[in-house]
């Protein structure tokens, strides 16, 4: 970092403010192009009308121009994005509930289980990567490949599934599903209801990210100033914790930055097994049922926070990384 | 290590080439009055949920996903080896260009856009090409940010600097000079996109975009027995077994070759 | 080399750098003790207390007004909290609830029902004629997004000349309105009349409604449970459980855990291929009955399908006892109409049609097709060529479709099998608005009830795939377009009887699709519950359930 005041700024206001702006025009650009495709696909919200012994023609037209579905989509998006500027969101098709309002509740839940999830892989991954890395060609360090692999490999209903037909129904060691007991709203019920599905998520990401500390950590054990600090007599403890982890850190600070934005939206799969009632299956039954004000709110969020994710790790990077200049 | 994996990867790919020698049964010959029996010396892996060999259609079904798989990691590493290494090399405006590009892919459903797509290709069958072409087009994403990254720190270091003092070309500097260092991570990457390229193929099998259900897959195996993981696991296990097996190979096999390419970097760790 | 002083790196047990204790058999460790840790053996996966009556369902409610609601999962809660005029008991006879009585005119346009004295909704508020006549005015609004309110646009006005008295004047006689209206639940009047249509569509009576039933809703939370509790103003039986609790897992095989680890009183429609392992626990038994749901192959009629004889080879074709007894495992019933078979609708001298390959080529054989290259039959030049559908995420739709493509190959008809998404399947862009034959595999939720106008009349033929009607398989027959128009005029059972036999015979006669099986749901239920049955019809009533 002392490099840094000598050699100037090097990631300069113009550059932030430079990437503000195409954030800005990319989610325009994110919101116009995703309304266009919505609409053009086929299907749509009143198709779970259409198929349906009880519906009505006349009805299904009705709720057609209720929902302003016989306007075009040029004209709907326009009206949209006026009002997501000024603060209105909309109302879901089906429930006719504010679609913030939807979202705000399940948003404890899925940052509760997205967080442990992440905490898990990265607390796992860690140590495994680094284990392996430098037992590196030893017969354990195939073993965690293995089975690293094959957890990767397994579908996550299927690890999802064994894992709680052995927890939580033979061994009865947690809960089957949901958020809590009956009645239970105690901190103590909560963790135990989070242990399963956040461990299901958590096995499944530390698979990969430990590969990728592995093979981070090896390319900075080639390093020049590895060899030299060792030269100088500094013992393995300390070349580990002082050189090798931050510099390991780089590629997967980038990696990690891909993960963010999953903070909000979820797992589908992991939440369906496990009841867990966050956004995934939100999204996911908003996209199946064509509830557009729905799609679009949960779009433009995760879509926000995906760009802002991507700068900020850009930024990290710099920071970290004294030989990038970005501009 | 690197050896086993190869032999490990000749073996899958010639049980899968050579399956019609290995199995009398065909593939896709239902016996529904024997489903879902269990291994034995007629049936080594049992049948599944229509009376089919499980053995068969794991041998057929190696063709297809071994083919999608490194297609459409070859598809998908190409676009994003390039993309990556011209973004992070040069920055600028072709950096932001294609960042932004990869933030508009990752920002919106891609079902959405399948879907779409099917409508344009106005419901012509999908095939092993089009595929290759969806997972290969959805794939290069992940891949373009890591090169991107490994090329913003790689650019500023002398090795490169000297290429430029004695005049190397730039595509020369790319791709012959900073690529072999950045391999490492771009390796693990590529060795999850074959077995990415496989699963994601699954995914597209049950959201309908699949090949026709007859054709097995290694991916549609896993999917179609998802009512029987209790009752006859062997049906999800199987596939999945032998889709690590490959990955691992993948991986050690890679790993060896960036040893074999790479000059510089020796391994002062702990031996 | 001096790194390799004082370390040898071998063996994973060596801990050879604090800070990262990393060997296997510790990290295994850690993760089993972190669970001891957080749940002391066994008070985990408590089975419900007394009183307390624990289902799952696979989806959230969208909507419990049931006038705007869209999902069948909404249904499954709401019938807990509301009333009707009538309504079908579990062996299917009418009985009375919020009318103790009814008459017709002599002409079929007038219904009048005498209301149930002493009635109030779960706030307090008494129930009069009010609430009937406002809830069709609720069901008629056009500003208000309804969507299921068949029957109720069949009425020109109501009058309710005492608050226990309601009179329906319908524009013509029509026979189901008996089911559609008087079947439907009542709303209250004092909670919605006042509100425009707008304030309705967001109202939080949408989350929180108020009915006459006997229960009423007291928590939702989506997506993860509805809690209710028993109604105190409830004018029938007393309810004989303290708390009815609604628990929403997607996961059919998650829902079947919940089950074996005792959290469940009711399991509605275990998977079947579960079955044998819920029929082995102790502690659960297993109830079994016919859906009045059907699969069927329809059969869209374009070039060869338009032909009759077509058609019927295809009916021989079809495998449809072995789908029974081996895809289906047996949950599934024969069927040879749209009625179903335990439902007093059904013409029980109609059977379905033996699989029986040789007939089938006989008949073809009769209709001018020969065998031509590849083994597939021609006629005319054309190859006899019948595509079949169906959607991809349904595993068991999808198995059916490779038994009967195996089995229409190999009487010559040439056959590729598709499984896509739903929106591929029913849009403009798929197989039913291409011009040339199909065959689509897919269910259908008849009911017990039977009108099935808008899938047999020629009027139903939709024009494209934003039209609503079930005709897609084009069947025009003005013989058929008849006897339905009769039948929803026809007010008198007997005579009704007669209409929907010859409609069925129609059906068994014409195959406009192939009737393929009535399926057979389970429901599993802990031995602790009491006063829970389970037919083609319904549940015994909620109030009468108990685990003591």
């Amino acid at each position: 970092m002392g490099r840094a005041l000598t050699e100037g700024r090097r990631v300069g206001g113009r550059y932030l403010a430079g990437r503000l702006l195409q954030s800005g025009l990319l989610l325009l650009c994110v919101s116009a192009v995703s309304y266009g495709i919505m609409n053009m696909a086929p299907g749509g919200p009143l198709a779970v009308y259409l198929h349906n012994p009880q519906v009505t023609p006349t009805q299904v037209e009705l709720l057609r121009h209720q929902l302003g579905l016989d306007l075009p989509w040029y004209v709907r998006y326009v009206a949209w994005l006026g009002g997501l500027l000024r603060g209105q969101w909309g109302y879901s098709y089906y429930t006719g509930q504010p679609v913030l309002a939807m979202i705000g509740e399940r948003l404890p839940a899925t940052l509760a289980l997205m967080g442990a999830s992440f905490l898990i892989a990265v607390g796992v991954a860690f140590p495994v990567g680094l284990y392996a890395a430098t037992h590196r060609y030893q017969w354990t360090d195939h073993l965690v490949s293995l089975g690293s692999f094959f957890v990767w490999a397994m579908p996550t209903f299927w690890l999802g599934i064994v894992l709680q037909l052995v927890l939580a129904v033979q061994l009865r060691l947690l809960p089957v599903a949901g958020m809590h007991d009956i009645g239970d709203t105690s901190l103590a019920d909560l963790l135990r209801h989070l242990a399963l599905p956040a461990l299901v998520l958590g096995l499944g990401s530390m698979a990969s990210w430990s590969r990728y500390v592995r093979a981070s950590v090896l390319e900075v054990l080639g390093e020049d100033y590895v060899r030299t600090a060792l030269a100088k007599g500094m013992g393995w403890r300390r070349v580990l914790a002082r050189h090798v982890l931050r510099n390991a850190f780089l590629p997967v600070v980038t990696l990690m930055g891909l993960e963010l934005p999953a903070l909000f939206s979820g797992a589908v799969i992991t939440e369906s097994i496990f009841g867990w009632p966050g956004m995934g299956r939100l999204f996911l039954a908003a996209l199946n049922n064509r509830d557009y004000p729905l799609q679009m709110a949960g779009l433009m969020i995760s879509a926000a926070l995906l760009i802002t994710s991507n700068v900020a790790t850009d930024l990290v990077y710099a920071a970290l990384d004294p030989r990038i200049r970005y501009g | 290590m690197a050896l086993v994996s190869l032999g490990v990867l000749g073996v899958v790919a010639g049980a899968a080439l050579f399956a019609p020698l290995l199995t009398p049964y065909n593939p896709a010959t239902l016996d529904l009055d024997h489903s879902l029996a269990g291994p034995s010396l007629s049936h080594p892996l049992g049948t599944d949920d229509l009376g089919r060999d499980e053995l068969a259609r794991l041998l057929y079904g190696g063709r297809i996903s071994l083919l999608v798989g490194f297609a459409a990691m070859i598809v998908g590493g190409i676009i994003g080896v390039v993309l990556g290494s011209v973004a992070g090399y040069f920055g600028g405006w072709a950096d932001a260009a294609i960042m932004r590009l990869v933030d508009l892919i990752l920002s919106f459903p891609a079902i959405f856009l399948l879907l779409v797509l099917l409508n344009w290709t106005s419901g012509v069958r999908t095939s092993v090409l089009l595929l290759i072409a969806y997972l290969g087009l959805f794939g290069w994403t992940g891949l373009a940010r890591i090169v991107r990254a490994e090329y913003l720190s790689l650019r500023s270091r002398e090795f490169v600097e000297g290429a430029r003092a004695i005049g190397a070309r730039t595509r020369r500097i790319l791709f012959r000079h900073i690529l072999p260092n950045a391999l490492g991570p771009v390796l693990v990457q590529l060795a999850f996109a074959v077995g990415g390229a496989i699963l994601a193929e699954a995914a597209l099998d049950f959201l309908g975009f699949g090949l026709p259900p007859d054709i097995p897959t290694w991916g549609n195996l896993m999917t179609r027995a998802e009512d029987y993981i209790v009752t006859a696991p062997l049906l999800v296990v199987a596939p999945g077994i032998v889709v690590t097996l490959t990955v691992v190979s993948v991986f050690f096999v890679g790993d060896a070759l960036r040893d074999a390419l790479d000059v510089r970097t020796p391994y002062w760790g702990p031996r | 080399m001096p790194l390799e002083k004082g370390w040898t790196g071998r063996g994973p047990l060596r801990l050879w750098i604090s800070g990262s204790r990393v060997d296997f058999r510790r990290r295994v460790l850690l993760l089993i003790l972190g669970g001891l840790l957080l749940g002391p053996w066994g008070s985990v996966g408590a089975a419900p207390p007394r009183g307390t009556f624990v289902t799952a369902l696979g989806d959230t409610p969208d909507n419990l007004n049931p006038y705007l609601h869209s999902l069948l999962a909404s249904s499954a809660v709401y019938r807990y909290t509301f009333d009707s005029l009538s309504r079908v008991d579990f062996q299917g006879r009418w009985e009375p609830a919020l009318a103790t009585s009814s008459t017709v005119s002599k002409d079929g346009r007038a219904w009048t029902f005498t209301l149930r004295r002493g009635v109030r909704w779960s706030d307090g508020a008494p129930f009069t004629s009010a609430d009937v006549k406002y809830t069709w005015q609720l069901a008629t609004n056009p500003g208000v997004h309804v969507t299921y309110a068949t029957g109720f646009d069949r009425i020109s006005s109501i009058d309710t000349p005492t608050p226990g008295q309601v009179v329906y004047h319908l524009r013509e006689p029509y026979a189901p309105f008996k089911e559609q209206v008087a079947g439907a639940p009542i709303v209250p009047r004092h909670l919605l009349g006042h509100l425009a249509p707008e304030q309705i569509n967001h109202s939080a009576f949408n989350r929180r409604p108020v009915g006459t039933g006997p229960f009423r809703v007291v928590d939702f939370v989506p997506d993860d449970h509805v809690t209710l509790l028993p109604n105190p103003y409830y004018w029938g039986e007393r309810p004989r459980l303290r708390r009815l609790v609604v628990r929403i897992v997607p996961d059919e095989d998650a829902r079947v855990n919940l089950l074996r680890a005792g959290e469940l009183s009711l399991l509605p429609s275990v998977p079947p291929s579960r079955l044998e392992e819920i029929r082995r626990l102790r502690g659960v038994v297993a109830l079994r009955y016919l859906a009045p749901v059907y699969a069927l192959v329809q059969l869209d009629e374009y070039q060869f399908l338009r032909d009759v004889r077509v058609r019927q080879a295809l009916d021989f074709a079809t495998p449809k006892a072995s789908i029974i007894r081996n895809v289906m495992k047996g949950q599934a019933e024969p069927a040879a109409s749209d009625m179903v078979p335990t439902g007093p609708w059904a013409n029980r001298r109609l059977h379905p049609r033996p699989y029986d390959p040789a007939q089938a080529r006989r008949i073809l054989r009769d209709a001018g097709f020969a065998p031509g290259p590849g083994g597939y039959l021609f006629k005319d030049g054309r190859r006899l060529d019948i595509p079949l559908w169906t959607v991809s995420s349904h595993l068991q739709d999808v198995r059916i479709m490779q038994v009967i493509a195996q089995a229409w190959r190999e009487i010559g008809v040439y056959t590729e099998t598709h499984a896509v998404s739903p929106a591929a399947l029913f849009g403009q862009d798929g197989p039913q608005w291409n011009g040339k034959d199909a065959a689509l595999i897919f269910s259908w939720g008849q009911g017990v009830f039977p009108e099935n106008k808008i899938n047999w009349h020629s009027a139903y033929i939709p024009k494209d795939a934003s039209s609503p009607g079930e005709n897609a398989e084009r069947y025009a027959n003005p013989e058929m377009d008849r006897l339905l128009e009769a039948a929803d005029r026809t007010v008198d059972e007997a005579k009704r009887h007669l209409i929907y036999d010859r409609i069925q015979e129609l059906e068994w006669r014409d195959v406009p699709v192939i009737f393929l099986f009535w399926y057979v749901n389970t429901d599993a239920v802990a031995s602790s519950v009491r006063g829970y049955a389970v037919t083609t019809f319904g549940t015994t009533a909620p109030e009468t359930w108990d685990v003591p």
